[in-house]
């Protein structure tokens, strides 16, 4: 189906009663295998949207996201849904308020259809660290969809929404994008409002999107960024411009010492033929700092999750032991402790010990410094280049349990994605090939407000590679060809 | 309260390693190994072998003392570590975490290979600071809010006695 057609299916699916329940059904007998979603409401969301704002009528022309069905993971809030964050702690919460990127696009007529399950507070690679179950991945169940936003991945790719939202602190919006084989953009850090995300790691996050459609991936993004009151750290939107001389050039990092795994070698290796052969021109650069990343922004992540992690006590919301009589102390450590998921734990009191009076110069500055020097580095190779290239992961999508990778092995793999969020620069994942019927990703970074830039070279590459289906995906299906609606029916 | 120097594995001698054995008879000797990785500490995933079976293979650097390393952490540093983050952790736990703070903050004592003399810590990416006028902006759908209290009584949020 062409791309636009299916644009306009989405758009058309929940207007009638019949596309729309019959993609309902559709949706619950794929999430039955795939348990993308840990909320699938439509109803629930047609209410929260239309409510939202100026209802679009049907006959303005009010933007292009008009009907368009759209998941949420479950750590950005969207009114009267829950907002798990897929912990057992906050497993019966329900969101008062609604983040800003949601708002804004429910401003332009996308609807809300559902929460999506991820690594509890976005902690993993897996979305096996959820607390209400596991997600898998539809190009092969034993897998898994990669983390910590794998509902929003998997949901997309197995075509149950036409987009999804996820957030990326450390390549939690990309990696899962790799996963699934489909695009996954982490914007620049600030443009879009945190007004909405459950905070894990302030510094380093931001909310991003999936799809399987570049041009999607474009839309969703001009509407959701910008500058907003309720997010003192989100900034104006300032774009930056087109590439040099209209030819791309793409700095290729020496990976040195950093082993891939075959698959990802062999996707590496067709990536850059590829490029070569759309006329990009491709120039070596060094990064030799990028061997200090994952240390330092493991460091970053767990300290500030667990200063931001501290509000989850058990007193205002959230899970409390039941016939609980002690003291308020005594409740909160017994709240946190059972409410909790293992990484969490580990994460928090990493975080809490590098933070303690006489670990912090050794351990917190010390990262912050080593994140100058790699801030520095990145701009730097920015001077020559207009665009980087980089692997998403070390690994293609792996098995869940004990036959995938341990937590221990998970972090350090995230060396290629957390140097975007260390530096605060946009990066959009891209579906490079397939090995083994698997999906393997590769990914470009930017400089600051790249964003155009990213998703132009990825336009390219789709004439190489184009997004795979994988073998549950079905197009979306409105009631009738377009040309029987009528214009804007 | 006895806090071992950190030394990367690489630098660390066999005789580091002894003197934090005898410095405290707390310091127990644990070696362990992690799935996948090449030696040296280089993130990457090994290849299966032709029976599917992955190498086990050390984390990070070499092996210090016959193949053993210094626990970097006291049983006692971790208890208090979880008192400060309200957690409460059972004997069991208290055996895991300490496994897995000791191979983070292991890996974390790569850091101090690099120089990072004269270079400002970084923060935030947003360098400027933004503030907001100083006005109440008033939440009136409390009940949305209530609705997520464990325990209310009429519209007091209920917690046991303070004193």
């Amino acid at each position: 189906m062409h791309k636009s057609e299916e644009r306009y299916s989405w758009s058309r699916i929940l207007a009638d009663p019949t596309p729309r329940s019959s993609w309902m059904q559709f949706v619950r007998k794929q999430d039955d295998q795939i348990h993308a979603f840990l909320q699938f409401d439509p109803e629930l969301g047609r209410e929260v949207a239309s409510a939202a704002g100026p209802a679009p009528s049907e006959s303005s022309c009010i933007g292009s996201l008009k009907g368009i069905p759209f998941a949420v993971k479950d750590n950005i809030a969207v009114r009267n849904f829950k907002l798990t964050c897929g912990s057992k702690l906050l497993k019966d919460f329900i969101s008062p308020y609604t983040a800003t990127a949601v708002q804004r696009l429910m401003e332009r007529g996308a609807v809300p259809v559902g929460k999506t399950n991820l690594d509890e507070f976005g902690m993993g690679s897996s979305t096996e660290n959820s607390g209400l179950g596991m997600t898998y991945n539809p190009w092969d169940l034993e897998r898994v969809p990669g983390g910590s936003s794998g509902g929003s991945a998997a949901a997309v790719a197995a075509g149950m929404v036409s987009f999804a939202l996820g957030s990326d602190t450390g390549g939690s919006v990309r990696q899962p994008a790799a996963f699934c084989g489909v695009y996954g953009l982490k914007p620049t850090y600030g443009t879009v409002s945190r007004f909405g995300l459950v905070a894990y790691a302030s510094s380093l996050e931001v909310i991003g999107v999936i799809a399987r459609d570049i041009s999607m991936v474009r839309d969703v993004f001009s509407v959701m960024r910008g500058q907003d009151p309720m997010d003192h750290s989100s900034v104006l939107y300032n774009e930056a411009g087109p590439a040099k001389g209209g030819r791309f050039t793409v700095g290729v990092p020496d990976l040195g010492s950093i082993s891939l795994h075959e698959e990802v070698q062999i996707s590496w290796e067709k990536t850059l033929d590829g490029l070569k052969s759309l006329d990009f021109h491709l120039k070596q650069i060094e990064l030799p700092t990028l061997e200090y990343l994952v240390s330092a922004y493991y460091v970053i992540a767990c300290a500030e999750a667990s200063a931001n992690l501290a509000r989850f006590d058990g007193v205002r919301y959230g899970a409390r032991s039941a016939g609980f009589s002690g003291n308020p102390e005594q409740l909160v450590r017994l709240s946190r402790s059972r409410g909790l998921g293992d990484e969490v734990k580990l994460r928090i009191l990493l975080g809490t010990y590098v933070l303690r009076s006489g670990f912090q110069d050794q351990y917190y500055l010390r990262a912050q410094r080593i994140r100058t020097a790699i801030r520095r580095e990145f701009e730097g190779a920015f001077s020559g280049v207009d665009l980087i290239l980089m692997p998403v992961y070390p690994c293609g999508p792996f098995k869940w349990g004990s036959e995938g990778l341990d937590p221990f092995s998970q972090k350090l793999s995230d060396i290629f994605t957390c140097s975007a969020n260390m530096t605060g620069l946009p990066a959009l994942s891209f579906p490079a090939s397939l090995e083994n019927s698997l999906p393997i990703g590769m990914q470009f970074l930017g400089p600051p407000f790249a964003e155009e830039r990213l998703l132009q070279a990825c336009e390219r590459f789709a004439q190489v590679f184009p997004v795979p289906a994988c073998p549950l995906y079905r197009p979306p299906q409105a009631a009738g060809p377009r040309d029987a609606e009528g214009p804007g029916a | 309260m006895t806090v071992i120097p950190f030394v990367p594995n690489s630098k660390r001698q066999a005789t580091d390693v002894q003197a934090a054995k005898v410095f405290s008879q707390n310091i127990l000797p644990v070696y362990y190994r992690v799935k996948f990785f090449s030696p040296g500490g280089a993130p990457g995933v090994r290849s299966p072998d032709k029976d599917g079976n992955r190498p086990w293979v050390d984390t990070v650097g070499d092996p210090v003392f016959n193949g053993f390393r210094v626990k970097i952490m006291e049983r006692e540093e971790l208890d208090i570590t979880a008192q400060l983050a309200r957690l409460e952790l059972s004997d069991e736990e208290t055996k895991r975490f300490e496994r897995a703070v000791v191979q983070m903050l292991e890996y974390f004592s790569k850091m101090r290979e690099l120089d990072v003399e004269g270079l400002p810590p970084t923060a935030q990416m947003t360098q400027t600071n933004r503030t907001r006028k100083d006005v109440a902006i008033v939440y009136r759908d409390t009940e949305a809010i209530l609705v997520n209290a464990p325990e209310l009584e009429d519209r007091f949020i209920v917690i046991p006695n303070v004193l």
